[in-house]
């Protein structure tokens, strides 16, 4: 949305025209204006005409309108300034022929009055974000529509019938037919426009490809099928879709619903297909209610999952924050047990021990009694330092070096490869020391390399484990300056191991240990 | 060599670097030359008195024990550098690239004791 913006008013100090829609278009911005005003126009009327040449819609029925849904995508996109073209394209998609010229005006009021509502109704709801992501975005998505549509199924009707084209006794049925078709064109064009615009910038991953082109051809020979056969076939291309939502995100499900929907409508104005019945008005309705529930249902599910998928990703960060915590709480009291109490126990033992070389002249009592205090002492800093043992990461007693490596790795908000892990068992200051460097590294990635991965490596061979973190993000980490990699060479070195970094700006970042290790 | 040895002590805990000036000052034939609460002002101090034995405890804030450790090696290969730690059955001790002084047997026999087997190490 922020692109459009940026689209409609190219000039900035002339941005009022974006800020106020309706505001007449400065000079400075017509031009851009103008083009893309005709480009609505083009399409809303080739999508009129589209739509006639495969019978979706008749000179007043229409099993779908896809122009509505053309026309509130592009207003909500690009900015509902752009109106004056849906006015244009609607009188030039008017079937003269057919209908008495007040009521082709004032069924083009209609229909742009509903193209006006339901964008400005899906502009606020854009403003938080994209409609499709979410539960709440999709019914909303849904009411704004439904209720723009019900402005052009009221007063189009209307209009034909004080022209005399209906009696006033069809026209709850006229009504119903054209809010679902108008309804139906918006819920297939509006929300694949919204999936789909801005384009992706590259190709999605191989993997996703290959599975979104067979589904997708998959749903499109699954709606053939249904919408072909005179068997009750129709409702075989529901897995796929279903498919497509879960697995192909919005834009593919989007996709998906487009291709159904077409294939379903094409097979049954062309062939006598299961929506063929005796009655006209029964197969138009059968086909709209068919339409209306694949979209929605395919929608429905496709923003549950993406919403199932943000909410993993937050509560992957909240753990790895609280993980994060609890770290460096752990290194707090353990730092504070080494550094105060420890220091000053190792100090009363040496005073002792040159205390009691002084004594053993005096009292034979003397000695004994310093020699059973240092017992006591040497006691109490067994204990503390099993308290200060206590500490070691529980992950690691719980699961192994290797396991949990693999547990940092899934944790990552970037995505980490574990090439190899470990499948000795070491010592446990070599697996603590190597778990914190693989800990630090991929959080210091996380933090400042901006990297689309990272691997991670470790292995045990001659009495060392080698460990290496690899990001692909920007590189230009400097040990003088960030606290986090100096801390990680004191911590490696203390064990009388080796730590390197390597990192050439805009060329990813190398980070590798060895730590000398016993195997257990 | 003749005269007393002399020795540079570094520990950021000032309990402990006491109880080791103590020990120092009850050892016959040892001099103490400095001391020092980080791993900057160990080498800095080593480089201007030219100490013959540095005691250097492992954990210290800034360049951290072992970095000032292998620095002082390497502007005095003739100055013996020993670590001093409370944690002697960690890796470090195994890994032999100092000699290590456990803190819990530090006395004046020790001291003196880690002087006379110079030199068997390997670095002295």
């Amino acid at each position: 949305m922020c692109a459009a913006m940026s689209d409609v008013a190219a000039a900035p100090p002339e941005a009022a025209a974006e800020r106020s829609p309706l505001s007449s278009v400065s000079a400075a911005t017509r031009g851009p204006f103008v083009l893309k005003a005709a480009a609505l126009v083009a399409l809303y009327y080739g999508s009129a005409k589209l739509g006639y040449a495969f019978n979706f819609a008749g000179p007043v029925a229409a099993i779908i309108w896809l122009p509505v849904g053309v026309a509130i995508a592009f207003l909500s996109v690009f900015g509902l300034a752009f109106w004056p073209g849906v006015l244009i394209g609607d009188l030039l998609a008017n079937d003269y022929t057919a209908l008495p010229l007040g009521a082709a005006l004032g069924q083009t009021t209609g229909n742009v009055l509903e193209v006006l509502v339901a964008a400005a109704l899906l502009r606020r709801l854009m403003r938080r974000g994209s409609p499709l992501a979410g539960i709440a975005g999709v019914t909303e998505m849904l009411v704004a529509v439904a209720v723009g549509t019900m402005i052009s199924a009221i007063v189009g009707p209307i209009s034909l019938t004080l022209a005399g084209v209906f009696t006033v006794g069809s026209l709850p049925e006229i009504i119903r037919t054209w809010w679902l078709g108008d309804l139906c064109g918006a819920l297939v064009v509006v929300p694949l426009a919204l999936a789909w615009h801005p384009l992706p910038r590259h190709l999605p991953p191989r993997r996703l490809l290959v599975e979104g082109t067979l589904l997708v051809t998959l749903v499109a020979f699954l709606s053939a099928i249904g919408a072909m056969s005179h068997d009750p076939l129709l409702y075989l291309v529901f897995p796929a879709l279903m498919w497509s939502a879960v697995r192909l995100g919005a834009r593919g499900a989007t996709l998906a619903v487009a291709v159904a929907v077409g294939i379903t409508i094409w097979a049954t104005t062309h062939h006598e297909g299961a929506f063929v019945f005796h009655s006209i008005t029964h197969s138009v309705i059968s086909a709209q209610l068919f339409i209306a529930v694949a979209a929605l249902s395919t929608l429905f599910l496709s923003a549950l999952v993406s919403e199932r998928e943000a909410f993993a990703v937050r509560l992957g960060e909240s753990r790895a924050q609280l993980y994060r915590a609890a770290e460096t709480e752990r290194l707090r009291i353990e730092r504070n047990l080494h550094d105060g109490a420890q220091q000053r126990l190792l100090a009363l033992g040496v005073r002792l021990r040159l205390a009691t070389a002084r004594a053993e002249s005096a009292d034979p009592w003397i000695p004994t009694a310093f020699a059973s205090a240092e017992g006591e002492l040497s006691a109490a800093l067994d204990d503390l330092r099993d308290l200060s043992r206590g500490t070691h990461p529980s992950v690691l007693t719980e699961l192994g070096l290797a396991d949990a490596l693999k547990s940092v790795a899934a944790r990552s908000a970037i995505p980490v490869t574990a090439l190899e892990l470990p499948e000795t068992e070491v010592d446990l200051d070599a697996e603590e020391a190597a778990f914190f460097f693989v800990v630090e590294a991929v959080a210091n990635a996380q933090k400042h390399s901006a990297a689309e991965s990272i691997r991670i490596g470790a292995a045990f061979a001659g009495g060392t484990l080698w460990l290496e973190v690899v990001d692909d993000g920007v590189g230009g980490a400097d040990e003088r300056t960030g606290s986090g990699l100096r801390g990680l060479r004191e911590r490696v070195e203390a064990l009388g191991g080796t730590f390197r970094c390597d990192s050439p700006p805009g060329h990813g970042t190398t980070i590798a240990a060895a730590i000398p290790a016993r195997a257990t | 060599m003749s005269g007393s040895v002399r020795l540079l002590v570094a520990d950021d805990s000032s309990a402990f670097l006491d109880a080791t000036i103590d020990v120092v000052e009850a050892t016959e034939g040892f001099e103490l030359v400095g001391t020092a609460t980080s791993g900057e002002a160990a080498v800095a101090l080593a480089a201007s008195t030219l100490p013959d034995l540095v005691l250097i405890d492992v954990r210290m804030p800034g360049l951290g024990g072992i970095a000032a450790a292998t620095r002082i090696r390497e502007q005095q290969p003739a100055t013996l550098v020993v670590m001093v730690t409370a944690d002697s059955g960690t890796a470090l001790a195994r890994s032999a690239a100092f000699p290590v002084l456990d803190k819990r047997s530090l006395s004046p026999s020790t001291l003196a004791e880690v002087w006379e087997n110079r030199e068997f190490r390997p670095h002295s």
